[in-house]
């Protein structure tokens, strides 16, 4: 059986090439537009791994963290940020908010799909 | 205050124009991303296809199929062999005979001496007997018997002269024919396999060429792979260069805020020369800002058309790279199967008039036993006749004794008359003997190609069989091919066809440039004024340091700190090294943009 994975991200070009890679690697996609979208979606789906973006309207990418780490459905999967941030304070920020990992802007599909198989076990 | 009041006016619709530039080229980056994946599904198909192709002609069945072939040509080549060593020996055999037929004519002239004395004797006999007159009457019977059994003796040493003419006429031209025959049959059987020979080295070279290009076909996926993630990263410099245009357009929002309320307050000269000061500052900085972005996306996009070309480039390579193998459109692989079916069905064909030869040669063999057979009978009958003679001759040789003086004559005619008879005898057993060699020969001839000639006729049809199934299999594996070639090339030329369409219909770094370029020469203008009225100070390099803390991209910063290096001359200062503290590189195994906690 095929894993969903969730893409957070405002901009619909970069969740289309997350889709994309994921989808051609046998994933399940769900799209949100932004971090109370990821939210609403992740408080009645069950999924096993979310890729967000850091910098979202309505409620960022360190939000969500926190939002899903404290609710009950997904609280334990795997949260990978993919942002243009790279600065070190950020990245301790995401690890505070229990990110599990940190992917700097633009991501290689290779990469993508290697991170995922790794953080998935 | 004048002239910030104008640049205020002058920088508002810069920003509109910025704000246009970062918020309308999502679209046009969506469908670019739509169409990559249809590029991605037209290239796996042709990927697939094409893989397909080579599978066929580099896979087991073909292998087995060609192994099967050269065992057909082995087989043919063996069976022409067995063939040619079956007809030396029947032809050695009929040689023998031939000689065998002209020994067995020596006692024939024995034979008609023998009837001719015979005759005169009888004559003798008659003129001797009469002579004798009343003692003599018993010898007429004798002289009427032994003419009438010359004349025998005559009728079948006729019949033998003309069967072993015959014989030796049917082997001579058997032996003639069969030499022809063979040589013609020889030529028309190396061309054929020469013909299905050179098909098959063809389909060979084919198969191997095919199996190269499995591997063109795994280095094929491996660049088209490469170029569909170079696209993947390029679509994404529009979410990077969106946010560097959203913070060029706060900077300078915030530059037209604080204007706006100088304008309010009447400032001081000096807050007013800090202000110009500043926006000098900010407006140069944002000039970069946008330069570099206009410029990160213009090159994105570029390398987004050019990945895509190579998309379609590399499928396109790969078709030749096929049609090469394969033979221009696969008619190559057509005239190998035409040319092999041709090569071994003349071959077949050739080995079966080899069957047929055989088949003759062995009639000719019956024939020459049925002959000889009959032969025999007559010289049996002729050592009949010399027994019955002898009796005769013994007959008359007692009754010549009993006659006296008188028969003395007639004794020795008997006496004459014996020795033909057992003279016959002799030349009866001697010409027995060669018929038997004769039949011995050809008796062992016959019982084998009698076993052989049954089996070597299935066997030529086996191999007409065979041929033709794997010929049909191969041709059936051709026309396979042949459709999916077809198909793979529609699909490359729609896949080529698809992306020139696209990727000549993307304009939007077209746009961004020319929307950009409108953004840094109202910039440039405010820059060159500013900068006149107060020149860059120090100042200047600590607010860029001060401005650093609100870049959160890396490609800002590396912007912010080229406008630095350049305006202190210097890099040991200040912020190259806060840049470099501010940022780990993390070289972990997935790269060094991957940090996995």
């Amino acid at each position: 059986m095929s894993k969903t994975i969730m893409t957070a991200d405002d901009s619909a070009s970069v969740r289309q090439m997350v889709a994309f890679t994921l989808k051609q690697n046998g994933y399940d996609v769900i799209e949100a537009v932004d971090g109370r979208d990821a939210l609403t979606k992740l408080n009645t789906q069950k999924v096993d791994m979310l890729i967000t973006d850091l910098n979202m309207p309505n409620l960022d990418g360190i939000g969500l963290i926190k939002g899903v780490r404290s609710g009950s459905l997904n609280r334990l999967i795997p949260i990978v940020m993919l942002t243009t941030e790279s600065q070190d304070t950020r990245k301790m920020e995401g690890k505070a908010a229990g990110a599990t990992g940190w992917i700097i802007k633009p991501f290689k599909p290779e990469q993508l799909i290697a991170v995922v198989k790794k953080v998935l076990g | 205050m004048q002239h910030l009041a104008q640049w205020r006016e002058r920088i508002l619709p810069l920003i509109e124009t910025l704000k246009k530039a970062g918020g309308t080229t999502e679209d046009e980056f969506l469908q670019i991303g739509a169409r990559l994946q249809e590029f991605y599904i037209k290239s796996e198909q042709c990927s697939r296809l094409a893989n397909q192709l080579v599978g066929l002609l580099g896979d087991d069945e073909y292998h087995v199929l060609i192994g099967a072939l050269q065992r057909m040509i082995d087989e043919m080549d063996e069976y022409l062999l067995a063939a040619r060593t079956r007809s030396n020996e029947s032809r050695e055999t009929l040689g023998r005979v031939l000689e065998l037929l002209h020994a067995a004519s020596q006692p024939l002239e024995g034979f008609q001496n023998m009837q001719k004395t015979l005759r005169m004797l009888g004559i003798s006999t008659k003129i001797e007997s009469a002579r004798l007159g009343e003692l003599g009457s018993g010898f007429t019977i004798l002289a009427a018997d032994v003419e009438r059994l010359s004349c025998q003796v005559n009728e079948k040493t006729g019949c033998i002269v003309v069967q072993l003419k015959e014989l030796d006429n049917l082997i001579v031209q058997n032996l003639q024919g069969l030499k022809t025959n063979e040589l013609l049959q020889d030529a028309e059987i190396s061309a054929m396999l020469a013909i299905a020979m050179t098909s098959f080295q063809g389909l060979t070279d084919l198969n191997n060429r095919c199996s190269h290009s499995g591997e063109v076909a795994g280095r094929v996926a491996g660049e088209v792979a490469a170029s569909i993630s170079e696209v993947v990263s390029s679509v994404q410099t529009h979410d990077s260069v969106r946010q560097q245009l959203e913070h060029a357009t706060e900077a300078l929002g915030r530059l037209v805020e604080e204007i706006g309320t100088a304008a309010g307050t009447g400032d001081s000269d000096e807050t007013i020369r800090g202000l110009v000061s500043k926006s000098g500052d900010i407006c140069e900085l944002q000039v970069a800002q946008v330069r570099y972005a206009g410029r990160d996306l213009y090159n994105a996009v570029v390398t987004i058309i050019k990945n895509l070309n190579a998309i379609g480039a590399k499928q396109s390579l790969f078709l030749n790279e096929i049609t090469t193998a394969t033979g221009a459109g696969g008619t190559s692989g057509d005239s190998h199967f035409s040319n092999l079916r041709k090569g071994l069905g003349g071959a077949g064909a050739a080995l079966g008039n080899c069957a047929g030869s055989d088949q003759k040669l062995f009639v000719t063999l019956l024939k020459v036993a049925e002959t000889t057979a009959g032969i025999s009978s007559f010289v049996g009958a002729i050592e009949e006749i010399g027994a019955e003679i002898n009796l005769l001759a013994l007959n008359a040789q007692i009754k010549a004794a009993h006659t006296g003086k008188d028969g003395a004559a007639l004794g020795i005619l008997a006496e004459a008359i014996k020795r033909l008879a057992l003279e016959a005898v002799t030349q009866a057993d001697a010409m027995s003997h060669s018929l038997s060699s004769i039949n011995s020969a050809t008796e062992t001839l016959v019982t084998k190609a009698r076993g052989e000639l049954t089996s070597l006729g299935e066997r030529v049809r086996g191999m007409d069989g065979k041929v033709d199934e794997i010929v049909s299999s191969l041709e059936c594996l051709n026309q396979s091919t042949s459709a999916l070639l077809v198909n793979l090339i529609d699909n490359v030329q729609n896949l080529n066809g698809d992306i020139n369409q696209s990727t000549s219909s993307i304009k939007v770094h077209d746009t961004i440039e020319e929307l950009t370029s409108q953004v840094t020469a109202g910039l440039d203008e405010i820059v060159t004024q500013a900068r006149a009225r107060v020149p860059a100070s120090t100042e200047f390099f600590e607010d860029l340091q001060h401005m650093t803390s609100r870049y959160t991209m890396q490609s800002e910063r590396r912007i912010h700190d080229e406008i630095a290096r350049t305006k202190k001359g210097q890099t040991e200062i200040g912020i190259v090294p806060t840049l470099v503290l501010a940022e780990s590189h993390c070289e972990s195994e997935f790269g060094d943009n991957v940090d996995l906690f």
